[in-house]
């Protein structure tokens, strides 16, 4: 109670990520919405193509209440970069540079830019919302599916069974860039997540932060099962191999 | 090239054509810059860094990792309300390809210099019209250059015709790659509180703000996307009109002025008019003086603005000319040159139905040297209305039959 | 106020009335995701100890703290009607009988219509037969830490699956309103 108690101050009762159309259940909106709560309303927002700017702003529906722009799919952190470059040219104060973008849009084709921007010490907040494949587009495989795991491009068959290649230690990578900060999450555990947030919102430099946000669709898991559902272990891809619609994770 | 302050030049200075394009955009007073290094470009952006490094100019540079970077950042940029200016190359301006499309369908008034320079492959530094000639249909307005006094002034006009209320589309400004951007000539740089009289900081509704929270660059689905782009295409030709009347003001203040979309030299009363871009008009204005002098009723048609097409001039100035040719360096595989088409496409609809030849030269940065030149108004003077099927004519190419 | 919320939208009728370029104001919305769900989610004021799990855990922002202000104001174009009425007043009480031990609980409605045996997590009481009342807690102050906010609840189920306290079940939309 007394965590509880805390997180009501902490957090804004505004709820700037609403109406939004992601799937039920859906782990990386989750992920925007609490940063996005403990961020504040003076912030720009920066998505690139994927599920949360897909679902986030369909004209004339936008469900995001602070400033926010989609970006091309591989310039999330540079387009991220030109607005905190014009932030410091047109001398804003008090504000907050955040981008979400997924795996594919982190570790794959974003990669080049978000590099770019670690590298030019960019001051701004890049979340990498995780759902271990290209969820948007219809469960493709990314850098960041794990070894085995079945997607709509590395399916299961008696020649191939899953993805072939390793999850890319995307973390490893950002660090060895000496990023002011970066920390792993789960939007399972929201109080840690939203602690590194806040940690983030006030580190003065470049933070990232890489949180595992399961999808129920991508995954074949119970809408309601997205808070329970774990991603890094083996086991658990034994058990997504192959698994029927029915298999539920405990 | 070192300057003190930027009082009033008593006299010219002798630059070269990038130089003069970076002159163009310290003066406009951009609040980022972000750009990538690229042959024949690097030295607009290497002054530009000297003069930041120096304290002569006040912006944000941002070394980005790629073009597509650079033109992300300048959108994100421009999305806060900022001016911006980047500049680019062939396989630079093919890499950023989708942020063309992106930055003009945003509506983001960026400034852009492009280095026309050669594609590969295979691999060619050297300059001629591909690269921008490929991507007439990305949204940008594009003006062409002839040399590097009207470099450093177009950037300055490029920033006034991207930001006017009426237009909001980003500008493409194109120099011939190392024929334009290395050679040097004297140019007369304005002053500082001149050009700030001129183009007045930017100013407009579509941002991003603190206190009027924004949504930018949103999908727009089947029932909405179609609006979007026919208010995007009327913008971009409504700037045909905006870019004229500011070329007029500058000549007002400035005392040049470049004669608008295009400038016909000699065209009237014509018989056999040589139509073409950039900085081979020098040339090609001196074969129609020779030609004149003998008696020939030739005519050279220069055009400054590819996008938007100014389809209206190029009938009018062509109206007496039984052979027109077009002179281009570029191609589009498979058919002929991306202006000759449209200078065709133009003519179509006109009373006159010259004849039509498709002079493509100067790929890869092979020189076209006067005697070509004279040649191309020979040939087209012979010429006959186009049969179907007539491949376009590859300078100085010798081939079997 | 950074929330979005619902507003009247006339379709511009020509391209001069779009805006310029995609770029509009922040948080418009026309229309709430109520359709979405085939079941919702009603909570027991007696159960709920306020840990606020659920609020933290909706993905949709349709869990709100009790005394939040209200936010997602309906517009004229609410694209699915609501259970009716605000407040207590008349209505279905739901009653959960809890059994003894891991059984799973059984939902109890007191007018006709069906059943739904939701499987939900074993009775808190272990001693009996406890009844325990689940409510359609909308935005109108009930004694609960948290309540629902209808028109965006997509029925996901996570709130009801990660309250500790079982003091969130899902229900059929068939069931009508709950009090």
């Amino acid at each position: 109670m007394a965590e509880a108690a805390r997180l009501k101050l902490a957090l804004s009762d505004d709820e700037p990520f609403l109406g939004h159309k992601a799937c039920a259940g859906c782990g990386g909106s989750l992920a925007v919405r609490l940063a996005l709560k403990v961020l504040g309303e003076r912030t720009f927002v920066v998505l690139p193509a994927g599920c949360m700017s897909a679902v986030g702003f369909l004209y004339p529906q936008l469900a995001f209440g602070c400033n926010a722009i989609i970006s091309t799919f591989a310039g999330t952190a540079s387009m991220m970069s030109g607005i905190a470059a014009a932030a410091r040219a047109l001398k804003l104060r008090d504000y907050h540079v955040v981008g979400f973008a997924g795996d594919g849009g982190t570790a794959d084709i974003g990669l080049q830019a978000l590099s770019g921007a670690i590298d030019r010490h960019e001051n701004f907040i890049y979340i990498c919302y995780d759902n271990e494949a290209y969820m948007n587009t219809g469960v493709q495989k990314s850098g960041l599916t794990p070894f085995g795991a079945r997607t709509t491009t590395s399916p299961v068959g008696p020649h191939a069974a899953g993805a072939r290649s390793r999850k890319k230690d995307i973390f490893e990578i950002v660090a060895a860039h000496g990023i002011d900060y970066a920390a792993t999450a789960t939007v399972a555990h929201a109080h840690d997540y939203i602690r590194k947030v806040e940690r983030a919102r006030t580190t003065v430099g470049t933070s990232f932060l890489h949180v595992l946000a399961p999808c129920p669709t991508g995954w074949g898991i119970e809408t309601s099962e997205t808070l329970a559902a774990r991603g890094f272990s083996p086991c658990e891809q034994q058990t997504r191999l192959g698994a029927s619609a029915a298999c539920r994770m405990t | 090239m070192s300057v003190e302050a930027t009082a009033r030049q008593p006299q010219p200075l002798f630059m070269s054509g990038n130089e003069a394009v970076a002159w163009g955009a310290r003066l406009a007073r951009p609040h980022v810059i972000a750009a990538y290094p690229i042959t024949p470009q690097t030295v607009v952006i290497e002054r530009l860094a000297e003069w930041v490094a120096e304290g002569k100019l006040d912006t944000e540079f941002l070394h980005v990792e790629s073009e597509h970077s650079a033109l992300s950042a300048c959108m994100g940029a421009s999305a806060l309300g900022a001016r911006t200016f980047t500049a680019t190359s062939s396989q630079g301006l093919l890499y950023m390809a989708e942020c063309l499309q992106y930055a003009s369908g945003g509506r983001f008034p960026i400034v852009m210099m492009n280095a026309n320079r050669a594609l590969a492959l295979p691999w060619n530094i050297y300059g001629d019209q591909q690269d921008s000639l490929a991507v007439l249909s990305s949204g940008w307005i594009q003006i062409y250059i002839e040399d590097a006094q009207e470099a450093l002034d177009m950037t300055i006009q490029g920033f006034a015709i991207a930001e006017h209320a009426e237009v909001l589309t980003p500008v493409m400004l194109n120099l011939d790659g190392f024929v334009l951007t290395h050679t040097y000539e004297p140019v007369d740089v304005p002053a500082q509180a001149d050009v700030d009289a001129f183009l007045p900081p930017f100013r407009t509704p579509s941002k991003m703000s603190l206190e009027a929270p924004t949504s930018m660059g949103f999908t727009a689905g089947p029932a909405h996307y179609t609006e979007f782009k026919v208010q995007q295409h009327r913008a971009i030709l409504r700037a045909e009109r905006v870019a004229s009347e500011v070329d007029q003001e500058f000549g007002r203040r400035f005392g040049r002025s470049y004669g608008g979309a295009v400038v016909p030299y000699r065209c009237e009363g014509a018989d056999v008019v040589l139509v073409t871009l950039g900085s081979v008009a020098g040339i090609v204005r001196e074969t129609v003086d020779k030609l004149r002098a003998r008696g020939v009723a030739a005519g050279m048609l220069k055009l400054r603005l590819m996008r938007p097409f100014p389809e209206r001039e190029i009938v009018q100035a062509l109206s007496t000319a039984r052979f027109v040719g077009v002179l281009e360096k570029d191609v589009s595989f498979g058919y002929r040159g991306a202006v000759f088409s449209e200078v065709s496409s133009a003519l179509a609809g006109s009373a006159a139905r010259p004849a039509l030849l498709n002079f493509v030269a100067g790929l890869g940065g092979r020189d076209i040297s006067r005697n070509d030149v004279e040649q191309m108004f020979v040939e087209l003077q012979s010429a006959t209305v186009r049969p179907l099927g007539e491949q376009v004519r590859f300078v100085g190419v010798n081939s079997n039959g | 106020m950074a929330s979005p919320f619902v507003r009247p939208y006339v379709r511009p009728r020509s391209p001069e009335d779009y805006p310029i370029g995609p770029c509009f104001t922040a948080g418009h919305l026309v229309e709430t995701n109520a359709s979405w769900r085939s079941e919702r989610p009603v909570l027991s004021v007696e159960r709920c100890t306020g840990c606020l799990r659920c609020y933290l855990a909706c993905p949709d922002g349709a869990v709100l703290r009790a005394g939040a202000a209200v936010i997602g104001v309906k517009g004229p174009q609410v694209d699915h009607p609501l259970p009716q009425g605000e407040g207590r007043g008349e209505g279905t009480a739901l009653h959960v009988e809890s059994r003894r031990g891991r059984g799973h609980s059984t939902l109890v409605t007191s007018a006709s219509g069906s059943v739904e045996a939701s499987p939900s997590p074993p009775s808190p009481s272990p001693g009996g037969r406890g009844e325990i009342r689940f409510e359609d807690l909308r935005l109108t102050p009930n004694g609960a830490a948290v309540r629902i906010d209808y028109d965006f609840c997509k029925g996901c189920g996570i709130c009801a699956r990660d309250c500790k306290a079982q003091a969130i079940l899902m229900i059929s939309e068939e069931i009508k309103d709950v009090r």
